[in-house]
């Protein structure tokens, strides 16, 4: 945990605002890319052991296409896969700080798996070739571990729009019991296998070179194939969609939230009408404004998670935020020449009308003590009075502390002389 | 005719779901949303820029089965004399030169049959965002936990509290 916390950097709010920012674009590079890879590799197996069972030449070009596409390279899934995830999880150490250390634990454990399945799933692509069932075997393996992966990895997430839970979330199976991870993760999976039969349509055949000498027969196949998938889970997207969106805690909810909830169902349905399109005419007119509309739909995803995020945590976040500020106060010095605020008097009225009135009166106690009652002790030290309102400290027990006003050197030094001022004047 | 059939089946399925999520939307906002009290008093600011303690306005949270709700009189300790222009507190004022309470909207609460204690929890050492959520940090006061049964017996099990049905239905 401790290790956790010497990562983190300084969170100014702007930055902070940035490094969100940043976080909604690793997620929209990541998981469309790693659900055409699930998606792609699944189908893949499953043609594969269909062609060993019973040999079938389309089967068997189908199952190396989709796997050979040039996106699945090794140095294109460092950059999509592996690269976005390591921001990813740096991204939550960053906004959570220690908040949710058990949590951010989790993330860094499904790290492990999920770069184990990518390497094996790059293992089946290499081995290809040889058709043997260790190849397969491999593949599967990947699969596998790019499930459990993203499972810990969703779940985890889900947990930090929970910010009331986190100190029961000390083992893996009290993390796998909430009924939000599970929604999120069936989504999760839905929206990946229809954006790989989205990818199917769009990558074989707009982007790999040697798909003019497919049969015709082959086009037809993969290009039905594709559609129906991706219509098939495009339907089942919602259903999961909506049971996360109840399972949601309360504090998540807010209308922005369901706002976007209902352009993701509205995107989701703009894209079944085409993919039906595209089944009733049999042409691929439409394949690249369906892959930008999944793109969409991914982002639209991504959006409203980070609503619900921000809604559970705005109280963490404003801790953050005021931790932050004054961290940077310490850092920036304050500008100005020292000393040359303390005969202001006509700057010093106004922030004393403005500011300290609000707590303090001459002649009697408010929020803080009296002035005609403590200002003789800094009549003749002022320094001491603007070392004092600059920083104050706990003096009297029976009131509460006076806060940092956060105030400029030379407007407390106005203040100061002020005060001073007229207490000598009218109040001693 | 054969291609209208589909599409008219699939917006009407994806229109349930606009639906639905219409509805939780709408069951949100009238039984879980933070509500907009009668004035707009923050906690943040009394907290962490006057500098107050949760006790100086609910006194009895470690006495009662309620801390409950300040009276006018504690804020006007303050507010006969404090930020007096500022609109919120004209609207207090009213209220307390009417000599009326304010009516501040319940945010926090157990039906009628469970019954809770504040000062057994208190006294035990739990702090009020356990069960409250950051109120120091809110501007507007918001239900953070459940307060469904399975979140007061979870904490019960771990914490080796009573988990008899009588001791929270009497
Ligand atoms: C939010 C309310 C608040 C505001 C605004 C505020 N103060 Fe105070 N002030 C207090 C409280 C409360 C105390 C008592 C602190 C204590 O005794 O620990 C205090 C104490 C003091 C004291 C007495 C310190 C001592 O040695 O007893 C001085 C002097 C003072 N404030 C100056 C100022 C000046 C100057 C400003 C405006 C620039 C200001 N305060 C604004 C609340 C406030
Ligand atoms: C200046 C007085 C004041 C202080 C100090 C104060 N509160 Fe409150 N509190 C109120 C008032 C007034 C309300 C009712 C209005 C509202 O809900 O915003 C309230 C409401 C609440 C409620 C919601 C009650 C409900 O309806 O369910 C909780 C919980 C609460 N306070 C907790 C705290 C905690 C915890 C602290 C300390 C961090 C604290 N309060 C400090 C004045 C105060
Ligand atoms: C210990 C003194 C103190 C008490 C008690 C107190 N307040 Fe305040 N309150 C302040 C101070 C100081 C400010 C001014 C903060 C500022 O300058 O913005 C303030 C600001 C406010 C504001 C915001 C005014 C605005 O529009 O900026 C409201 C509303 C308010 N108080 C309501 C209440 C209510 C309701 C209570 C009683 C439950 C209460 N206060 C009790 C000291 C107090
Ligand atoms: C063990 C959990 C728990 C702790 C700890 C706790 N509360 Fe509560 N609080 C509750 C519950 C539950 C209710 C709703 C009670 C009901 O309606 O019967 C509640 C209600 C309230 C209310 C509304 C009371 C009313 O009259 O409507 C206030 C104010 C409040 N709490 C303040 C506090 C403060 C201040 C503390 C810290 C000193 C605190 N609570 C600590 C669980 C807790
Ligand atoms: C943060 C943990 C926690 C939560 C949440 C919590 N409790 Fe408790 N509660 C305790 C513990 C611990 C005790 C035992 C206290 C003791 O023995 O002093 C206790 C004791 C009690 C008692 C016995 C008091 C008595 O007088 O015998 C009741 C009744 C009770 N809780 C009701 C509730 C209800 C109702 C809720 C949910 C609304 C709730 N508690 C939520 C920790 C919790
Ligand atoms: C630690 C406190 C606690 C204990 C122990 C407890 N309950 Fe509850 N119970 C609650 C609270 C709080 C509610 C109201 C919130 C809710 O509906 O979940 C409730 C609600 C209920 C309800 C109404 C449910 C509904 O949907 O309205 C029933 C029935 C019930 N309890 C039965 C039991 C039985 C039987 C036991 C003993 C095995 C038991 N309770 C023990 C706190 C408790």
């Amino acid at each position: 945990m401790e290790l956790i916390e010497q990562f983190a950097l300084v969170n100014t709010p702007v930055f902070l605002k940035t490094v969100k920012m940043l976080l909604a674009v690793m997620y929209i590079i990541h998981l469309p890319y790693i659900g055409m890879l699930l998606g792609n590799t699944l189908f893949s197996l499953i043609f594969n052991a269909m062609d060993k069972q019973q040999p079938n030449g389309l089967h068997a070009t189908f199952s190396r296409r989709l796997i050979d596409s040039v996106a699945f390279r090794k140095s294109i899934s460092l950059v999509f896969g592996v690269l976005p995830l390591m921001v990813i999880t740096l991204i939550y150490i960053q906004i959570l700080q220690s908040g949710g250390a058990s949590t951010t634990l989790f993330l860094i454990y499904s790290l492990v798996p999920i770069v184990l399945g990518l390497i094996a799933v790059n293992v089946y692509r290499i081995t290809f070739s040889q058709r043997s069932y260790l190849s397969i075997l491999i593949g599967a393996a990947g699969i596998g571990l790019l499930l459990v992966g993203y499972f810990v990895l969703i779940a985890s997430v889900a947990r930090f729009h929970e910010p009331d839970r986190w100190k029961f979330v000390t083992s893996l199976t009290s993390l796998l019991v909430s009924y939000n991870a599970i929604g999120n993760y069936l989504t999760f999976l839905m929206a990946s296998l229809a954006i790989s039969g989205a990818g199917i349509v769009f990558f074989i055949f707009k982007w790999q070179n040697d798909s003019e000498n497919d049969t015709p027969e082959f086009q037809r196949y993969a290009r039905q194939f594709g559609v129906i998938i991706s219509l098939i889970f495009t339907l089942l997207i919602p259903i999961f969609l909506i049971f996360s969106f109840i399972t949601l805690p309360d504090v998540a909810w807010s209308n922005s939230m369901m706002f976007s909830g209902i352009l993701v169902i509205i995107v989701l349905a703009i894209i079944s009408l085409v993919l039906t399109a595209m089944l009733q005419r049999n042409d691929l007119k439409y394949g690249i404004s369906l892959f930008v509309l999944f793109i969409i739909a991914y982002s639209l995803l991504v959006i409203t998670n980070a609503i619900t995020r921000e809604n559970s945590l705005v109280e963490l976040s404003k801790t953050i935020n005021l931790k932050g500020e004054a961290m940077l106060a310490e850092l920036i010095p304050e500008r100005g020449e020292v000393g040359s605020g303390l005969t202001d008097y006509a700057r010093g009225e106004d922030i004393y009308k403005r500011i300290c009135s609000t707590c303090h009166r001459f002649d009697k106690q408010i929020v803080g003590p009296a002035y005609n009652t403590v200002l003789g002790k800094y009549e003749n030290d002022i320094n001491k009075l603007v070392a004092f309102v600059s920083k104050p400290t706990k003096v009297n027990p029976d009131l509460p502390p006076m806060p940092n006003l956060g105030l400029k050197i030379n407007d407390v030094e106005a203040a100061a002389g002020y005060l001073i001022k007229t207490y000598q004047e009218e109040y001693k | 005719m054969n291609k209208i059939i589909p599409r008219l089946l699939i917006a009407g399925y994806f229109s349930i779901f606009i639906i639905i999520i219409v509805g939780l939307g709408w069951a949100w906002h009238t039984y879980r949303e933070a509500p907009d009290q009668p004035i707009a008093y923050s906690h943040n600011k009394h907290i962490n820029f006057v500098g107050l303690e949760c006790t100086h306005c609910h006194a009895y949270a470690d006495r009662a089965l309620m801390p409950g709700i300040p009276p006018l009189q504690t804020c006007m300790e303050c507010h006969e004399n404090v930020a007096t222009d500022r609109p919120e507190i004209i609207k207090l004022t009213a209220y307390w030169n009417k000599k009326e309470p304010v009516p501040w909207i319940n945010v926090n609460y157990l039906p009628p049959h469970v019954y809770f204690t504040h000062k057994r929890h208190v006294k035990r050492g739990f702090e009020c965002a356990e069960c409250h959520g950051d109120i120091a940090h809110m501007d507007k006061v918001r239900q953070v936990k459940s307060f469904r049964m399975g979140w007061c017996v979870t904490c019960h099990r771990a914490n080796n509290g009573p988990t008899d049905c009588w001791t929270c239905h009497k």
